[in-house]
C-alpha cells in the first residue's frame, strides 16, 4: 500500500516553503490545502463543520494550478473567516481542478498568508509518487 | 531562458563608496550589471541567502537599463529580492508585479507632536493600550471604516484627497506631505478585481500582521540640525511612526496579475528565469491594466495610513486630555513597494522599488514645496524595539540609484529561526525593562520580529549615507509599540 500524503516546511528569510509528498496528484493537491491550513492556524481544529463549498480553479499548467488552488483558499479564508481543512478533489486535469471543501468558521486567522508564489515552484513524479514545492509569502 | 545562478563567492568588484558590482557576463542572459550598496559586513550577510542570485535574475528583464540595484538591507524574497530596484525604459520596457511585491505601497508615515518624552511617559501605558484598541492589528480583522463599493472605488481612484474632503479624515495641508499627494494619477479602480475589493472592504484603518506596527518614539539623536529644524524635529520630541500597506486588497491585485502575466508573457516573446518575475511590456494592454490596478492599490495604502494616523491623533488628544502640543502633525508619508514613472535625463523609466524607498534630492520639482532645497524625507523603520531613522534624499541618488535608498533593517533570520532563538515572554520583559511598552497579539509573533532577526539598522543607514544615496538627519528611539 502506498504511503499516505505528507507535508513539511522549509523556512526562507521572509517566506515559507511547503514541501508535499503524495501517492497521486489529487492527494497532493488535498495535502497542499491541509499544509496551508496548518500554516494559517497552527493548532488542531475541531472536525470541519458549518461551511462547505465547491471550488473550480483554472490555470495554464499543473504547477500554476497548485499556486492558484492555494490562492483560492487564501482568498476564501480571508473574506469568509473560514479555515478549510477537508478537501475532496472531484476533478483534476492539467489545467482545471474541481474540489469540495469544508471548513470551520474562525474569529481570526492566526498566521497571515498573503499569497502562494510561482518562485521555486515545482511538481515532480518519481516511481509513482508526486512531490511539490511551493513558496508562500507570509 | 536559462541563467546560471552566481555561486555564493561570486566576484563583487568595488566600484564606488559602499558600492559593489557583478559585471554583465556574456551568455548568461544578463542585460545589465547588478550593483549592491553595502559594506563588507552587510555584504557578508547578504551572501548568506539567495538574494544575489535573485538580483542577477532581475538583470534579465527586457528593457532594464543601467543596472539592477540591491540596497544594503537586501534579503532573499521571491522573484525580486527584497531591497531590489530595477528601472525599465518606456514605452516597451516591462512592468513586473513581482518587482513590486504583494504588499503594494507598504510604507511609512511619520507624525510629530510638540511634546517631550517627559510629557508622555506617565501616560504611555494608556496611550499604547488605546492605540491598540483604535487600530485593529493582526490579519484579516474587521477595520473601523467599512466601505460601500462606491466609497471603495473612490478611495482607489481618488486616494487621500477623497478621505480629507469627504470624510474629514486628516487635514487638507497634509496632502502635500504624502508621496505623490496621496493619490497616484494612473489609478484605475476598474482594473482592480472584485476579489481584491472584497478582501479590502473591511480593512481600511487596520495594521495587518507581520512586521507592521505603530510606534511611539522619541527623537534621540540629531545628525543635521538645519535639516532637522526644517522637518520640525527637535531632541526629546515625541513622534509616531505608522508602518503598514494595502492589506489583502494589494495582495490580491498582485496575485491576479502575476497569474495573468504568467499566462500571456510568451505572446510578447518574453521568457524569464523565475516565473515570479512574469512581466509584459508596460505599453501592452496587460501592462497598462496592471499599472492602473497597482496605482489604485497604492492609493488604498496611502488611505490606510491616513485613517490610522487620524486615529492615533484622536488617541493622543483623548488620553492626554487635549494637552497643548498633543496634536500630531505629518512630516511625510513614503512608499516602499511601488512602480513609478519617472524621468531621468531624456529617458522616461518605470522604476520598480521592492523594499526600497524613493529618495528625490533637494532640486526635484516633485517633492513638497516646503522641502525643496532640503530633499525628500526618507523614513527608515528599524526592527521592533530598535531605532528608526529620518533621512533626506540627495540629487546624487538620481545618478547612483534611480533616486532610491533602503527601506529598513532587512531580515537576517527567518521567522522560525527567530522563534527558536528568542522567547517572546522574555523579550517582552526585556523591552519593558528598557522602557518600551508593547502591545502584541502573542509572544510567538513578538519573537518572530525580535531585533536579532534583522540586520543592524544603524549600519544599513550608515551605508546609504556614506554611499550618498540619502543623508542622515535624525534617529528615533521607540518607547511604545503596537505590533500588527
Amino acid at each position: 500500500m502506498a504511503a499516505a500524503a505528507s507535508h513539511s516546511f522549509e523556512e526562507h528569510r521572509g517566506e515559507l516553503e511547503i514541501r508535499i509528498d503524495a501517492p497521486s496528484l489529487p492527494a497532493l493537491f488535498a495535502e497542499a490545502g491541509r499544509a496551508l491550513a496548518e500554516v494559517m492556524h497552527a493548532t488542531p481544529l475541531e472536525a470541519p463543520a458549518g461551511w462547505s463549498d465547491e471550488v473550480v480553479v483554472n490555470a495554464r499548467d499543473p504547477e500554476a494550478l497548485l499556486v492558484e488552488w492555494l490562492n483560492e483558499l487564501v482568498f476564501r479564508s480571508e473574506v469568509s473567516k473560514v479555515l478549510f481543512t477537508d478537501f475532496e478533489i472531484t476533478h483534476l486535469s492539467d489545467r482545471q481542478l474541481v474540489a469540495a471543501i469544508r471548513g470551520t468558521s474562525v474569529e481570526q486567522l492566526r498566521n497571515p498568508v498573503k499569497a502562494a508564489t510561482y518562485h521555486g515552484l515545482s511538481i515532480t513524479e518519481r516511481a509513482g509518487r508526486f512531490t511539490a514545492k511551493v513558496i508562500l509569502d507570509v | 531562458m536559462s541563467i546560471s545562478a552566481p555561486p555564493a563567492d561570486v566576484e563583487l568588484r568595488s566600484v564606488g563608496s559602499c558600492l559593489y558590482e557583478i559585471e554583465r557576463r556574456a551568455g548568461t542572459g544578463m542585460r545589465v550589471p547588478a550593483r549592491i550598496f553595502a559594506d563588507e559586513e552587510l555584504l557578508h550577510q547578504i551572501r548568506r541567502d539567495r538574494s544575489i542570485s535573485q538580483l542577477v535574475n532581475v538583470t534579465t528583464l527586457p528593457g532594464i537599463v543601467d543596472a539592477a540595484l540591491g540596497m544594503p538591507d537586501m534579503h532573499e524574497g521571491y522573484g525580486f529580492p527584497v531591497g531590489g530596484v530595477a528601472a525599465t525604459r518606456l514605452p516597451d520596457g516591462v512592468i513586473s508585479p513581482g518587482g513590486i511585491g504583494f504588499d503594494i505601497n507598504c510604507g511609512v508615515r511619520l507624525l510629530v507632536s510638540d511634546l517631550r518624552d517627559e510629557d508622555v511617559v506617565p501616560s504611555l501605558e494608556a496611550l499604547v493600550h488605546e492605540m491598540s484598541r483604535s487600530v485593529p492589528a493582526g490579519y484579516g480583522r474587521h477595520g473601523r471604516l467599512a466601505l460601500t463599493r462606491d466609497e471603495m472605488d473612490r478611495v482607489l481612484g481618488e486616494g487621500c484627497p477623497y478621505l480629507v474632503r469627504e470624510h474629514g479624515l486628516g487635514r487638507p495641508e497634509d496632502l502635500a506631505l504624502v508621496e505623490s499627494g496621496g493619490v497616484l494619477a494612473g489609478a484605475d479602480p476598474g482594473q482592480v478585481s472584485e476579489r481584491a475589493k472584497r478582501r479590502g472592504e473591511d480593512q481600511l484603518g487596520t495594521l495587518g500582521g507581520g512586521n507592521h506596527f505603530i510606534e511611539v518614539q522619541v527623537v534621540d539623536a540629531i545628525f543635521d540640525e538645519s535639516a532637522a529644524r526644517a522637518l520640525r524635529l527637535f531632541p526629546g520630541q515625541v513622534t509616531v511612526l505608522v508602518h503598514t500597506g494595502s492589506r489583502g486588497l494589494g495582495h490580491q491585485v498582485c496575485t491576479d496579475y502575476v497569474k495573468l502575466m504568467d499566462e500571456v508573457l510568451h505572446k510578447y516573446g518574453i521568457t524569464v528565469p523565475d516565473r515570479q518575475l512574469a512581466c509584459v511590456p508596460f505599453s501592452s494592454p496587460e501592462g497598462r491594466s496592471y499599472f492602473g490596478a497597482m496605482c489604485a492599490a497604492a492609493n488604498f495604502a496611502f488611505c490606510n495610513r491616513q485613517v490610522i494616523a487620524h486615529r492615533a491623533e484622536e488617541v493622543f488628544l483623548r488620553v492626554l486630555h487635549g494637552k497643548p502640543g498633543a496634536e500630531l502633525r505629518l512630516v511625510y508619508d513614503v512608499a516602499h513597494n511601488t512602480a513609478k514613472i519617472e524621468r531621468y535625463g531624456d529617458r522616461m523609466l518605470c522604476v520598480h522599488r521592492k523594499g526600497a524607498t524613493r529618495a528625490f534630492g533637494p532640486s526635484s520639482a516633485e517633492i513638497p514645496a516646503v522641502y525643496r532645497g532640503l530633499g525628500q524625507p526618507v523614513l527608515i523603520p528599524g526592527s521592533m524595539g530598535t531605532a528608526s531613522y529620518v533621512l533626506v534624499g540627495t540629487d546624487e541618488a538620481g545618478t547612483l540609484s534611480f533616486s532610491s535608498t533602503c527601506h529598513g533593517a532587512g531580515r537576517a533570520m527567518s521567522r522560525g529561526a527567530a522563534k527558536r532563538r528568542v522567547q517572546g515572554d522574555v523579550l517582552r520583559k526585556e523591552l519593558l525593562a528598557r522602557g518600551i511598552v508593547i502591545r502584541c497579539p502573542s509572544n510567538q509573533e513578538l519573537a518572530e520580529e525580535a531585533p536579532l532577526a534583522y540586520k543592524d539598522v544603524d549600519r544599513v543607514v550608515d551605508v546609504v549615507h556614506r554611499a550618498g544615496i540619502a543623508r542622515k538627519v535624525a534617529r528615533l528611539r521607540p518607547i511604545g509599540v503596537v505590533k500588527g
